[in-house]
């Protein structure tokens, strides 16, 4: 909204929560985010993280394989592992030991469809558990967030973990639009009987609240330009731009689509691949300079991995469980988890070594620092933060 | 003793989508038991949007399907995700343009009970015909309509009563039987659900015919003991059973309760109800004839507490506004990302409703959307155009909320006409007075304004509640 619009609004009603000397004193405080990247369709791990030296890889994938020599070797001898080529940009963070690699990701039990497992991930439940809300909206539940504008902001309508309907998290497309929407909204203050219109009224100052400090702050810094053209680089920018302009929001999230590759999927995936790893490399450099790499933890994500053997299409069909990367200044790169073995499969699907929910609990634990989490996501913590 | 405004226009957004001025006004020449009964009496089977011609087709043999080439395979598997599409879309026709809404919100209600989707069922020629099954037994007898929807196909793939053999028991359908579609959780063991699927065994579909078949050797004739009951039971055997059960007609009035009446069901209307309900044999026309004739139901305190799920939202806009829609696409685009995708609920559970529908995304969208429609529909006017130019303001750019919505000229006279003050227009559209009292003002030949100020409403928080 422009300053005539915002002042004729603030004229109207008080906005109880706004309080710029209490927002600039926020400015200066050492804020956590958490990026999570969905990889949407389920991430064909075996061409990601490729098993170079396992003659099994060869023979599962006649014509779709990542040629030995192609790839770009990570471990040692006795973790005969490397990236998919196009994954280049990431080696700097991998070498500066800011990137950990964990394998076999996974839960029991797996199902197979998309909206299905998605719906297990995004919920945090076991395979045969239904949860309403998602396992960032549970934990916030209990550790609501300080001083923050809301839950978080997804990039995108899909809520995913962010959603369910005890959170607040603001879902938008692009800012712009986002602004435009949020002008249609007056906030009133006005107390009801009625649990519906107070929901709806609730739900409504927020949205207001997170569009003004989103807006002016990003207003007040020098904006981030970026080189790359594709959504999920758009996405990564204007991230990073939030988070330099230390726009209070805990956890953002964002999605790189076309990962369900059932045919054809060398080139597709190559080229989905190559984007991610430029777009990361990108999203690191952006935050190093802003000096804001140390308070980022980006987390990936899928509903499932793919199926270790080809099908008769040159693509892959669901699979199972699936290799993720963690980033971030504090982050203590390495391998976590195990590979896992591609022998005694037949056309079967892999075995996961690491569940999800251990993941999920060291966010909460080691990166968020909760004491207390949703008992569902009571795992192991894994080391991957100092 | 006749209806007031207040109480007509309650009854046609509850009952239906709300309705015009002149209809909430023909309401109100009538008694409540009159007009109940007129809302009871539009109920039918008959659908004025004609079906796509595809709709009767049989799909095709498994020996047929694997015969085909990739891409073959391909086309055929974007052929019924358009033709899922086009379903989609004839409902939403029907809904616009349907003489009785009640029909319509019977038959949203039932779709949401008795789930099953297109994601997994596949043939969009099935879920047509579980969607006329829900039409034919809307207002009909619950009892013949479980025995039918059993053995509906769609039904059958979705909750793989297919796949439930003697030697390999699928539970699937005889566990959302019990906890969704008859009793509800806690009146049932786990043994129960495992006997129930044992006398499922052997239902199976001819699926070229699009018709159950009985698999007599998939079929566990062995004795079995549900819920307190021992005998050689088949599935039509455990329906019999739980149509006995005085939970059903409890579980089913608490549905509808708080999909027409409130979120709280009140237990002592509710016991009183569903006996009736159970003793008049499971007349679903009896049971909505007291849910509607209720104190609770014409409660003010009642009024506006239930929230617009997305389609009620979007055609309830639509037809009042009256509008004519060439192309569906972005409206259905719309109910899909405010989480209402037809044919498609996101689990056998069907769309919790409720505050649910509300997000800060949700609501975002919910009004911007209503917004669209009416900037969409100013554009129809060129000095709007040039008005919106010369602010400076972008023209609009072709994106996915675009609709190619025109607001009919009478009803622009019709709102200009004289007669209508911004109070009124307040009375039609919102459940509740308004929460800032407007200035009074007669909408008298300004176009501009009176579409602003039906805007305004429009993105009224209130316009939300029903």
């Amino acid at each position: 909204m422009d300053r005539r619009q915002f002042i004729k609004l603030l004229s109207l009603s008080p906005l109880p929560f706004y309080n710029p000397a209490l927002w600039a004193n926020l400015a200066e405080k050492q804020r956590k985010v958490l990026v999570l990247l969905e990889l949407k369709g389920g991430n064909d791990g075996l061409n990601t993280l490729v098993p170079y030296k396992d003659p099994l890889y060869y023979k599962l994938r006649p014509n779709i394989r990542i040629k030995e020599k192609q790839v770009l070797t990570l471990g040692d001898s006795r973790n005969p592992l490397g990236f998919n080529p196009t994954l280049a940009p990431l080696i700097p963070a991998w070498e500066n030991n800011e990137l950990a690699i964990l394998q076999g990701v996974g839960y029991p039990k797996p199902n197979l469809s998309h909206f299905r497992s998605i719906e297990i991930w995004d919920t945090g439940s076991s395979s045969n558990q239904y949860l309403d809300d998602g396992w960032l909206t549970q934990a916030f539940q209990i550790n609501p967030p300080q001083d923050a504008v809301s839950n978080g902001l997804s990039l995108g309508f899909d809520t995913g973990p962010l959603g369910g309907i005890n959170s607040n998290t603001i879902a938008i497309n692009n800012p712009r639009q986002f602004f435009q929407q949020a002008r249609l909204i007056k906030t009133m203050n006005y107390k009801t009987e009625n649990s519906a219109l107070a929901h709806i009224l609730k739900v409504q100052d927020e949205i207001q609240q997170a569009a003004l400090e989103i807006r002016s702050r990003l207003r007040k810094t020098k904006p981030i330009k970026s080189e790359l053209k594709f959504p999920l680089a758009k996405q990564l920018n204007l991230v990073a731009n939030m988070i330099h302009a230390q726009i209070p929001l805990p956890v953002i999230k964002v999605s790189h689509s076309g990962f369900d590759t059932h045919s054809n999927q060398l080139n597709k995936h190559n080229r989905l691949l190559s984007q991610l790893g430029q777009a990361l490399a990108e999203f690191r450099n952006a935050l190093i300079q802003t000096d804001r790499w140390d308070q980022v933890l980006l987390l990936t994500y899928s509903e499932f991995g793919r199926r270790p053997a080809e099908n008769a299409s040159r693509g892959t069909d669901h699979g199972t469980s699936a290799p993720h990367f963690v980033m971030g200044g504090n982050v203590k790169g390495g391998f976590y988890g195990q590979q896992p073995r591609l022998s005694g499969l037949n056309y079967a699907n892999m075995q996961h070594h690491l569940d999800f929910r251990s993941v999920y609990a060291t966010v909460l634990r080691k990166w968020f620092q909760q004491i207390k989490i949703p008992s569902d996501l009571d795992y192991p913590v894994i080391k991957f933060l100092a | 003793m006749p209806l007031s405004f207040k109480q007509a226009k309650h009854l046609l957004l509850r009952t239906g989508f709300g309705g015009t001025h002149s209809q909430i006004v023909s309401y109100t020449r009538l008694s409540r038991l009159q007009a109940v009964n007129n809302v009871l009496d539009s109920v039918t089977t008959h659908t004025t949007t004609t079906l796509p011609q595809w709709i009767n087709q049989t799909p095709p043999t498994r020996k047929q399907r694997k015969s085909l080439s990739q891409e073959e395979r391909r086309a055929f598997r974007k052929q019924i995700r358009q033709r899922a599409l086009e379903l989609q879309q004839w409902w939403f026709r029907e809904m616009i343009s349907s003489q009785s809404p009640f029909n319509e919100r019977m038959v949203l209600f039932w779709h949401n009970h008795f789930t099953s989707s297109f994601k997994k069922v596949r043939w969009p020629g099935f879920l047509w015909q579980q969607h006329f099954l829900h039409r034919q037994f809307a207002l009909g007898n619950f009892a013949d309509y479980l025995h039918h929807i059993a053995k509906d196909p769609a039904m059958m793939i979705y909750l793989d009563s297919v796949s439930n053999n003697k030697n390999r028991p699928n539970e699937n359908f005889a566990r959302e039987l019990l906890e969704l579609f008859t009793l509800g959780p806690g009146h049932y063991s786990e043994v129960d659900i495992r006997e129930a699927a044992r006398a499922f065994t052997g239902w199976k579909i001819n699926r070229r015919k699009g018709r159950f078949r009985f698999a007599k050797r998939q079929h566990d004739r062995g004795l079995k003991t549900f819920l307190g009951q021992t005998g050689y039971f088949d599935g039509d055997d455990i329906i019999n059973i739980l149509i006995q059960h005085p939970r059903l007609a409890v579980h089913l009035t608490e549905k509808l309760w708080r999909e027409f009446i409130s979120p709280e069901p009140d237990k002592k209307s509710v016991a009183q109800i569903a006996k009736a309900f159970r003793e008049s044999n499971y007349n679903l026309r009896v049971l909505m004839s007291m849910l509607f004739s209720s104190e609770h139901f014409w409660d003010p305190s009642n009024h506006g507490v239930l929230i617009k799920s997305p389609v009620e939202l979007m055609i309830g806009t639509v037809r009042y506004l009256s509008m004519d829609i060439e192309n569906l696409r972005p409206l259905q685009r719309i109910c899909r990302r405010l989480g209402q995708d037809l044919f498609n609920p996101p689990n056998v559970k069907g769309w919790a409703g409720g505050n649910h529908w509300i997000s800060a995304g949700t609501l975002l969208m919910r009004k911007s959307s209503l917004n669209q429609m009416m900037r969409n529909a100013e554009l129809g006017h060129k000095h709007m155009d040039e008005k919106n130019n010369m602010r400076g303001t972008k023209p609009m750019k072709n994106n996915a909320m675009q609709m190619d919505l025109h607001l009919p000229t009478d009803y622009i006279s019709h709102l200009t006409s004289g007669d209508f003050s911004i109070q009124t227009l307040e009375k039609v559209l919102l459940a509740l007075p308004n929460m800032e009292p407007v200035k009074h003002k007669i909408l008298n030949g300004n176009t501009e304004e009176a579409l602003d100020s039906l805007t305004q409403l429009l993105l009224n928080p209130i316009y939300q509640l029903k």
